[in-house]
Parts: C-alpha cells; structure tokens; sequence
C-alpha cells in the first residue's frame, strides 16, 4: 500500500498464564508493525493467541514481556484511566458476541462514546444519524439491541465503532456468530469503511471468505507468527 | 446519559428490583416508626415526669446544686418570674418558686430529720402536677392556710400520724436563728421519702427568709422547646445557674437515655441485617453484568463513571423507595401520636405504667431514615462498583 505511517507496533510480546507445570504461553516473542489503512486479517487455529495478540494491540490487556507501541505512544505503560480516554478518542472495537449495552437503543448506543467525548448534543445527533444512514440502520435507531437479529446487532457494533472516526478498528472474529451471507456483507462495509474513509481494520477470523479479502494476512500458530503476507 | 442507565437499569430485572426496594422500604419505615414510638412513647413519659414535679428548667443560684443552703437563694422571686415571662412569652407554661431547707421533725417521742419544701400553692399549680399528688383535698386553705404541713406517705407511716394531727418542725433560718413551730398535717404526698411541704408565705417567715426562694420551677408549653427556653433564660440571668431536667434529673434521663439506645441498637441490628440483604441482591445484579460494565469500559468509561452508575441505580432506586416509606410511615406516625397503639401487657417506663405506645412525628425521624437507608443503600452497591471497575478488562470480558 501507499500509506507507510505507522499506527502500531508490538515489539517481542510475550504473554504467559499460570505458573510452574502449569504455565501456558499464548502469545511467544511476537513482534508486528501495522501501518496506516492496512486491512489486516490474523488468522489461526482456536486456541493460537489470536484474540490475546489483539488484546494486547488494543491495550485491553498487558503483555508480561515486550511493549505496544500505538501511535507511538508505549500503551503497556499507560494507566487504566489514561488508557481508558485512548481507547474512547482513537480505537473502535467491534467483538465476535456484539456487546452492545442493552438498556440503550440502537441511537443511544452509538451515541454513547460521543457522549463520553462531551461532543455537543446537535453534533452527535448528525453524526448518529449519518453512520445510520451509511449502514442502512436508519429505521432502527429507537429499536433495543434485543429487538433485532445478529447481523443488525453487529451493524450497529460496527456504527459505534466507527461514529467517533478512529484511526484503527480491532475486530475479535467479528462474523463468527452471523451467517455467511451477512458475514460477508458486513466485511463489505468494513472495507469499504477502510477505503473511503482510511480507517486501518485489525481483525482475526477462522473465515476462509473474510480472509479472501484482506489486504495482509498474518497467520499465527502456538503463540508465534507463522507466516505474513500481503496481497 | 448516565442517568438514563442507572434508571433503565432497575426495570431489567422488575422483580429482584422490587424485592431490593421492598426491603429498603421496609427498613425505612421500620426505622422510622422505631423512632416515632421511641420518642413518642419516652416523650410522654418523659413529659408526664417533669411536669409532675422537677419542672423542665430550673433557676438556681450559681453552685446551689452542689452545695444547696439557705445562705445561696436567689432574692425577689417575682422579679425574676416576670423577666422569665416576658422572655418566654407564650411558650411558658408555668413558673414558681421553691424555697428548700433541712429541718427535724418531733412527734411524740419522735424526732426525724426531714427535708422542708416550701411552695406556693396558686403558682405551683398552674406549673407542675405536684399538688394533684397529694392526699386530703386541697390543702393550705382558710384555717389551714398557715400552720398546714403535707408529709409523705412515708412519713406519716412511720410517725403513725393521721390528718389533723399536730406535730412540731424546727429548722435554722437564713440568718443562723433557731425557729420551732407547731403545724397540722393537712395532707399526704404519695410520692418521695422524707419530705414535708410547707405553704411560702408560712415558710418564708419560719425560715428568716423574706423574699427569696431557692429554685424557681419553669415549664414550658412543649417539652421539646427545652433548649431553645434554656438558652434564652441563660442569656436572661448570666449571673444564675439555669439548669435543664436532664441535669437535675440526671438519674432519670440516664435511664431513660439507656432504655432507648438499647432499642435503638436492637433496631440497628435489624438495619444491618436488612442491608446484608440487598447487599446480597445487589451484588447479584452487578455480577450479572459484569461483561457488560467491561465493554462500558472498553469504550472509555472511566472508573469513577462506571462506579457512578452503579451506585446511582441503588441511589434513585434507595430515594423512591424513601419517598413512599416516608409516606407510609408519616402516616402511619401521626395516626399513633394521636390514637396510641394498645400494649398488650402494662409495660413501667421511669417508674409509670403505659397501656398504650404512643408515636410521633417530627423531622428527625422522617429525615435519619432517609439518610440511613439511603446511604447504606449507596454503600453496599460501592463495595461491588469498584471491584466492577477494578477487574482486569480481560477478565470482565470473559465473564458471561
Ligand atoms: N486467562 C487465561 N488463563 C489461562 N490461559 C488462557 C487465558 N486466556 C487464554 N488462555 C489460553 O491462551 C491460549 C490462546 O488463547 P486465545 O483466546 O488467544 O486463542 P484464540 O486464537 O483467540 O482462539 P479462538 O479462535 O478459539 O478464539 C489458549 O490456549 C487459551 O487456553
Ligand atoms: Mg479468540
């Protein structure tokens, strides 16, 4: 690709569970460089540190060896509430079960880090309004999470991600729970997010479909990167 | 936007919210209406003590109570009636004075040392209840207006005296004198050891001491203005020892203040036990979710928002459930100060016999409940916020 600013680094993450006989190390001496508007698939089998190799990208999660570096910014540093207002101004995430609060509606639940951003009240309701409108949510903006089907749940997941124009998206498996046919769909509009508005996607999948069409997939096995290539 | 989740929050799960605010309503109006009989039933006795006989304030001449002589009176007691009057204007019920001495009593063969109070019969009445106590009409009238002595029951048993008997007092005056008298005894006083009353005007003239007296009685229309009337007569006589009934009744208000924190503890235990309660349910709710507070978090709430929340929930939840348990209870309250609850066995309170509780009402105990409830109700759902906001976001996605 082009762009080769790079958003984010981890540099020889480690990370173990447990001590002694019954020590488990998912993630072993990994090291990744992610640029600016890559849409990046990790790819392997259950149980290979995919979702603990993003966590520990996003700052969710602390690695007990190396550093994450997003934005140049050292993340594994970082204390909780610091990391807190990172993660609301600058990351979106969207996960495999939607995760959406339940007692806010579809608008409300977008609307919800804009409110933690203190963004003015007319503001935030064009903003809402227009990602509505891109996802095609527009009639369900005063509908609970409940009230609608997994593929819309995650529509809107992907709506709140994206509302408050970050500059990278993690997905855990974002098309696990949904069928293939909106699987897909919904990989359409993360790319075409990626492509119009130049948000850098940082996904993991087992979804031979969703890996067609990265743009970069790094596979992983036993906690160490197998293989990296870009299309 | 906080608020909006606190609130929507409590109808997730209706029943478990219903059976947390039961209890917080119930701990609510059980505190409360503790306080109301509590206070109702201990003012009652408490009023019905006082104004038998201490009054609810006291004038006295500074260090008469720990040294009480004749030499230490106070002088012109009508001066003084009249400041305190108009002092107290229409909160004064009642004011009078009393002049005390030591003195011995002789009958027959017998001699007895005795305490002599001398009161004014017009004044004392319209002050205390003390002349009600006494046994033989009304005494110190016509005839009898001078010579007449009251004794106690007490006395008259021991000296085997009857009405219209005649028996001799003698006492040191004020000015150090010697005085003997004969009087009659026109009355029996049902309460107290060994004590005579005298009638002022007699007494005055027996004991040299012209114009003073040593206590001035004064009760008060409402029991409970006593510290408000306490600091005006203080300001009103700097140079005076002015004394409420907790001080010179201090045995009495220490049982009474003994009796009542025993209830109040016995109702402490049960609010500990109720908020061991919605702690239980609380801490189920906030489990529950504990997934859900972590993607709050994952989106950027902050700790403190997040605690925010959760303990706001148990807040507005705690604040409504207050607002019927006051009405409940306010109602509930009035209706026993003014009918009483019947108990079924007389039960002796400071040495009186009630066959009703009674109940009151009054800010403190609407606003304590209030307070109580709500902010234990804020505690126990704080413990389990800030363990929700603490959790490693690993874990608190992971929990279903
Ligand atoms: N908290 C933990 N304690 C102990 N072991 C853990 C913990 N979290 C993860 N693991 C282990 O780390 C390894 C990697 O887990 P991870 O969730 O990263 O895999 P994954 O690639 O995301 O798998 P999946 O495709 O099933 O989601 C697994 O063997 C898992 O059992
Ligand atoms: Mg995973």
């Amino acid at each position: 690709m082009g762009s080769s600013m790079e958003i984010l680094e981890v540099r020889q993450v480690s990370k173990t569970y447990g001590v002694g006989a019954n020590q488990v190390r998912p993630l072993n001496n990994v090291s990744l460089k992610i640029h600016q508007g890559e849409f990046l698939a990790i790819v392997g089998p259950s149980g290979s540190g995919k979702t603990t190799l993003l966590n520990i990208m996003s700052g969710l999660d602390r690695p007990t060896e190396g550093a994450a570096y997003l934005a140049g910014l050292d993340i594994s540093a970082m204390d909780g509430n610091t990391l807190a207002d990172f993660r609301r101004d600058s990351i979106g995430f969207i996960f495999q079960s939607y995760n959406l609060i339940p007692v806010l509606t579809v608008f409300e639940n977008i609307e919800y880090v804009l409110n933690l951003q203190k963004i003015p009240k007319s503001e935030r309701r064009k903003r809402v309004k227009e990602i509505l409108e891109t996802l095609g949510l527009k009639d369900m903006e005063s509908r609970f999470p409940r009230e609608l089907s997994g593929g819309q749940q995650q529509r809107v997941a992907v709506a709140r991600a994206v509302v408050t124009e970050p500059k990278l998206i993690f997905a855990d498996e974002p098309t696990a729970n949904l069928d293939s046919t909106t699987g897909s769909h919904l990989i359409q509009f993360m790319k075409e997010l990626n492509q119009t508005r130049g948000i850098t996607f940082v996904f993991s999948t087992h979804d031979s479909h969703i890996m067609s069409e990265a743009q970069r997939i790094v596979s992983i096995k036993d906690g160490q990167i197998l293989s990296d290539s870009f299309k | 936007m906080f608020w909006r989740i606190a609130l929507r929050n409590l109808f997730r799960n209706k029943r478990r919210t219903l059976l947390t605010g039961l209890t917080m309503w119930g701990s609510y109006i059980l505190s409360s209406m503790t306080m109301g009989l509590v206070g109702g039933t201990y003012g009652f006795v408490i009023d019905q003590f006082t104004r038998g006989s201490s009054g609810h304030l006291q004038i006295l001449s500074q260090g008469y109570l720990d040294r009480p002589s004749l030499q230490n009176s106070l002088p012109h007691p009508n001066e003084i009636s009249s400041q305190v009057q108009q002092a107290l204007g229409q909160e004064l019920q009642g004011l009078a004075p009393r002049l005390e001495a030591g003195g011995l009593l002789v009958s027959g063969k017998e001699v007895l040392g005795v305490q002599i109070i001398a009161i004014d019969p017009v004044q004392e009445k319209q002050t205390t209840r003390l002349l009600q106590q006494i046994q033989g009409g009304s005494p110190w009238n016509g005839t009898n207006a001078n010579n007449g002595i009251v004794l106690t029951r007490d006395l008259v048993e021991r000296l085997k005296l009857t009405l219209g008997k005649d028996l001799v007092l003698m006492s040191q005056g004020a000015d150090g004198s010697l005085g003997n008298d004969r009087f009659k005894v026109i009355g029996i006083m049902n309460e107290g050891a060994s004590t005579v009353y005298l009638n002022m005007n007699k007494a005055q003239e027996f004991l040299s001491s012209q114009e003073v007296a040593t206590r001035m009685i004064i009760t008060l229309k409402d029991l409970n203005h006593t510290d408000e009337a306490l600091k005006k007569v203080r300001l009103l006589f700097p140079d005076k020892d002015i004394q409420p009934w907790m001080v010179i009744e201090e045995e009495f208000y220490r049982a009474m203040k003994s009796d009542q924190s025993a209830i109040f503890l016995t109702m402490g235990i049960f609010l500990f036990l109720a908020a061991f309660g919605v702690l239980n349910t609380v801490l189920m709710a906030i489990l529950e979710r504990t997934r859900e507070f972590g993607i709050m978090r994952v989106l950027g709430t902050q700790d403190k928002q997040l605690i925010f929340v959760i303990v706001l929930e148990q807040i507005l939840l705690s604040l409504t459930m207050c607002l019927f348990g006051a009405l409940t209870a306010g109602f509930l309250n009035i209706f026993l100060s003014e009918h009483g609850i019947p108990y079924p066995a007389p039960i002796e309170i400071g040495g009186m016999t009630l066959h009703h509780l009674y109940g009151s009402l009054n800010w403190s105990n609407m606003l304590y409940p209030f307070i109580v409830v709500v902010c234990s109700s804020a505690a126990v759902s704080l413990i389990p916020a800030i363990r929700s906001a603490r959790l490693p976001l690993v874990k608190a996605l992971g929990e279903r």
